[in-house]
């Protein structure tokens, strides 16, 4: 219980340091929002409007107030449309109290429009994108975890062996050839030299339209090529994770007493090994994930796959303020989120670890 | 087909033998002891038994034979699948470490059910039935919570005896047990031991008892061999190896034990007896001994400790501790695992700090409080041995760093062409090798490495020194020669010992005068 409100608390500071970090570095960037969000037009008084409408006008004190307001789940909006938190533009899902002055909601956090993109809510451009980041990202994660662990495994059977070598080898090679150049290799050639025989496109996001602009369809051939080329540091990195944390499984004396109770490689390996070797591989698999769920910049770019860290690279480059930010409080929501699942994992894995806690 | 096992010319190593020309006959229902110390090779010919041999070590030359109903296995000639079916249903195994001889992150229950499938039962209910009805035969408080509970929720002997009923639950026709009970408390270990006996003899299984300790196997094998560097030097009937040890090595063995009744100082080592020489041992009767302690205890005490107490969180460590400590003297503190002795001797040189109480120590004519002190002070006129001499020297530093960073510490005066003069007279007295200096802890011996430690306490100039079961993890040829060593400490003055350890017999014959604590509290003053 204790440990719970502990776990709640920290959760809550790390999300409010971010929000505040990202608030008040961009509140000192360059640039005048209002004068962006209306394509430069020189009227002072629609410039006027805007900045009361968005409360660029207001102290940073009272800016930041309505800014946490408008991110917590729940909070009071005003009732005049013309006001800076009004509750017309929210995306409500239940009003708890109302008055004439405003009304007190549960909603969605609000992260506002956005500069560049005709007033669009920021939470409905991150919405379409993010299912793909995530797609993107877990169907990788799950390739490396499944590839490196039974890489791994089967290296750490017979450490000095050929195939051993070979897989050190490989995975070595895996680590460390940067992602933008295996993906344009690998965008080459199984997307276009040798694409009659795999079948697969050079590039393409998830949802696409069919031939004839009519209907949208779900493109999952498009995923295959991103998903490998994003998946093979990790892989190689969870082989090689995996590899190490099994010859030290081996090496311990309750690994003797499995070999003396007459099982067969395979089940020590799959039965007493493996269970105690995860637990490195969960924690570096976690981070990969996180970064990952972050957005691959390169990968997505070069497969045109619509996905989290092109639209951060895009806002960034058109100083879309609101995006960024957007961007990064849900990824810095996804590192607190993994993290946590994954003390929990561990505590799964080893009861020794809850004993501790 | 008489015998259940032999072994016959065996040799056993990597490219040199580690073992060589083993001959040994097991029959069935026999108990049979292998004894030797560490590094003499008991433990691979066991594990050669079923195929175990670690890495790359072979059996270089000879045969095993097995004789298991219906069937002969010979190693070398076995094919993987009788060797696993040998494992699952003729062989039982029981290690030393009941702490990482478990898997950690399986359930106990489950590991005992794991091998009750491997010995053919095929019922999920009828193994579940069979492991609680072993659970309860090797006495564990409990057996339904044993199933759910991991290993480190049980204590070291609790996981010892789940570990017989794992090695013995398929009736296998040999036990192997490889030091089943070095790393318990003195008084556990006799109840495993007896558990392990007495399940052996029901059953009709042989039992091959590999261990250290020659007195501990004489009394419970018919029969004995006794190892050394790899070569059985003397085999036979567990009476004649007592009463008549014919090889020097079964003799030195006796011999270099610390017994209190038969106080010899130094004690003989194995080395001297072998080489045939007399060294000029003194023996002290009892009353002598009662009487050097009692000339030492006139002298005003050196550190007075009264009413110590310490907890962590709501567990009481220590509750109420009281002793004196005399210049000169060696005091004894006796006690199970768990009892707050390591707890106290941390107290005393600083390493925690006292919760409440008072710890004295005598400065010229009056008494300071301990935790008054600065930890500079502290450290250099208390220092500590510990009991696990790898772990205590830093792997990535040469030993001349490690005693210089010592000196340097408390004697930062010194020049260096002093400290290294210093340095290599600590080595001399220490009988290390010169060179070693620029060695690393690992290329010592364990009996060296302990030296290395010592010599790191002495360097200090202390003049409490604290040993907590320093000589515990040794050897018996080893820790005899670590006692001369300390005895010799001890004569030149100038150093009170506290000495601490399970073992009472060690303790009674290092010490003048012993107390024994009990959950936190000394229980009697001898």
């Amino acid at each position: 219980m204790r440990k719970n409100l502990k776990n709640t608390t920290y959760t809550f500071s790390v999300l409010l340091g971010v929000v505040s970090l990202v608030f008040f570095l961009f509140t000192v960037l360059p640039g005048d929002p209002a004068r962006m969000m209306l394509d430069q037009r020189e009227d002072s008084e629609t410039l006027e409007a805007v900045r009361k409408k968005h409360g660029f006008n207001l102290p940073i004190y009272q800016q930041y107030l309505w800014f946490l307001n408008d991110l917590s789940p729940i909070g009071w909006h005003s009732s005049d449309p013309e006001h800076v938190s009004a509750h017309q533009n929210r995306p409500v899902l239940v009003v708890f109290y109302k008055a004439s002055s405003g009304h007190f909601l549960l909603k969605w956090p609000h992260l506002r429009e956005s500069f560049q993109q005709q007033g669009q809510r920021v939470n409905s451009i991150i919405g379409r994108v993010l299912p793909n980041t995530i797609i993107l990202a877990l169907a990788a994660m799950t390739l490396a975890l499944i590839l490196g662990i039974t890489l791994g495994v089967i290296s750490s059977i017979r450490p000095g062996s050929i195939l051993d070598h070979t897989i050190t080898l490989v995975s070595t090679l895996g680590m460390s050839v940067p992602s933008f150049l295996s993906a344009i290799a690998i965008a080459y050639l199984f997307g276009f030299l040798w694409s009659s025989y795999t079948g697969l496109p050079m590039n393409g996001t998830l949802v696409e339209w069919d031939d004839w602009g009519e209907s949208k369809r779900i493109a999952w051939e498009n995923l295959i090529l991103p998903a490998f080329t994003l998946g093979i540091r990790p892989l190689a990195v969870i082989t090689q994770l995996t590899r190490s944390s099994m010859l030290e499984v081996w090496q311990q004396d309750y690994m003797r007493t499995a070999r003396a109770k007459g099982l067969t490689l395979r089940q020590q390996a799959l039965r007493h090994a493996l269970p105690n070797a995860l637990n490195p591989v969960i924690t570096s698999a976690s981070g990969w994930l996180a970064s990952m769920l972050a957005g691959a910049v390169f990968v997505e770019y070069i497969f045109g796959w619509n996905g989290l860290g092109k639209l951060i690279v895009e806002a960034l480059d058109t100083l879309d303020l609101p995006v960024v930010m957007g961007c990064v409080l849900i990824i810095a929501t996804f590192f607190v989120f993994i993290n946590f699942a994954v003390d929990i994992i561990h505590a799964k894995l080893d009861p020794r670890i809850k004993e501790k806690q | 087909m008489s015998e259940l096992v032999s072994i016959h010319e065996v040799s056993i190593g990597v490219d040199s033998p580690i073992v060589n020309d083993l001959n040994l006959t097991i029959e069935p229902g026999e108990r049979l002891g292998l004894v030797g110390e560490s590094g003499s090779g008991k433990t691979l010919s066991a594990l050669s038994l079923a195929g175990l041999l670690p890495g790359n070590v072979r059996l270089l030359k000879g045969v095993i034979s097995i004789h298991i109903p219906g069937n002969m296995i010979q190693i070398p000639g076995a094919t993987e699948k009788q060797l696993l079916q040998l494992r699952r249903q003729s062989l039982g195994f029981v290690f030393q470490e009941p702490m990482s001889a478990l898997n950690p992150v399986m359930r106990c229950g489950d590991q005992l059910m794991e091998n009750l499938k491997l010995g053919g039962k095929r019922s999920e209910k009828l193994r579940q039935s069979e492991a609680l009805s072993w659970l309860n035969k090797v006495r564990l408080p409990n057996p339904e919570r044993v199933m759910r509970a991991y290993p480190h929720e049980l204590s070291g002997g609790q996981r010892q005896r789940l570990m017989i009923a794992m090695a013995l639950c398929n009736k296998p026709k040999l036990l192997i047990a490889d030091e089943p009970t070095t790393a318990l408390d003195v008084k556990v270990r006799d109840v495993v031991l007896d558990l392990m006996d007495e399940l052996c003899r029901a059953s009709g299984t042989a039992l091959l008892l590999i261990s250290h300790d020659l007195q501990m196997v004489a009394q419970r094998c018919q029969t004995i061999a006794v190892m050394q560097n790899g070569i059985c030097c003397e085999y036979g009937r567990a009476e004649d190896l007592v009463n008549n040890p014919k090889h020097p090595y079964t003799k030195a063995l006796w011999a270099c034990r610390p017994n209190p009744e038969h106080r010899l100082i130094p004690l003989p080592t194995v080395k001297e007896i072998i080489a045939g020489g007399k060294m000029d041992y003194e023996q002290f009767s009892e009353s002598a001994w009662t009487l050097k302690g009692e000339a030492l205890r006139r002298h005003p005490a050196l550190l007075k400790a009264r009413d110590v107490h310490f907890s962590y969180g709501s567990t009481q460590i220590l509750r109420g501790v009281d002793f004196d400590l005399y210049p000169g003297e060696s005091l004894g503190i006796l006690g199970e695992s768990g009892c707050g002795k390591s707890t106290l001797s941390r107290i005393i040189c600083g390493l925690e700090s006292i919760q409440k109480g008072t710890m004295s120590y005598r400065d010229g004519e009056s008494y300071l409080p301990l935790e008054q002190q600065d930890r500079m002070w502290r450290a250099q006129h208390i220092q500590m041995i510990f009991q696990d001499a790898m772990a205590a020297l830093n792997p990535n530093h040469r030993v001349g760093r490690i005693l210089g960073e010592t000196r340097k510490h408390f004697f930062p005066g010194e020049t260096s062409a002093d400290r290294k003069a210093v340095l290599m007279a600590m080595m001399e007295k220490m009988d290390l090798p010169t060179d070693g200096l620029d060695r690393f802890p690992h290329s010592f011996s364990g009996g060296q490495r302990q030296r290395i430690c010592i010599a790191r306490a002495l360097l200090a100039e202390p003049r409490i020194l604290i040993c907590d079961e320093s000589v515990a993890a040794l050897d018996v040829s080893v820790q005899a020669q670590i006692l001369n060593l300390l005895h010799k400490i001890r004569t030149e003055g100038g150093v009170s010992f506290i000495f601490i350890s399970h073992d009472p017999k060690t303790v009674h014959y290092f010490c003048h005068r012993v107390l024994q604590m009990e959950k936190g509290k000394f229980i009697d003053h001898g």
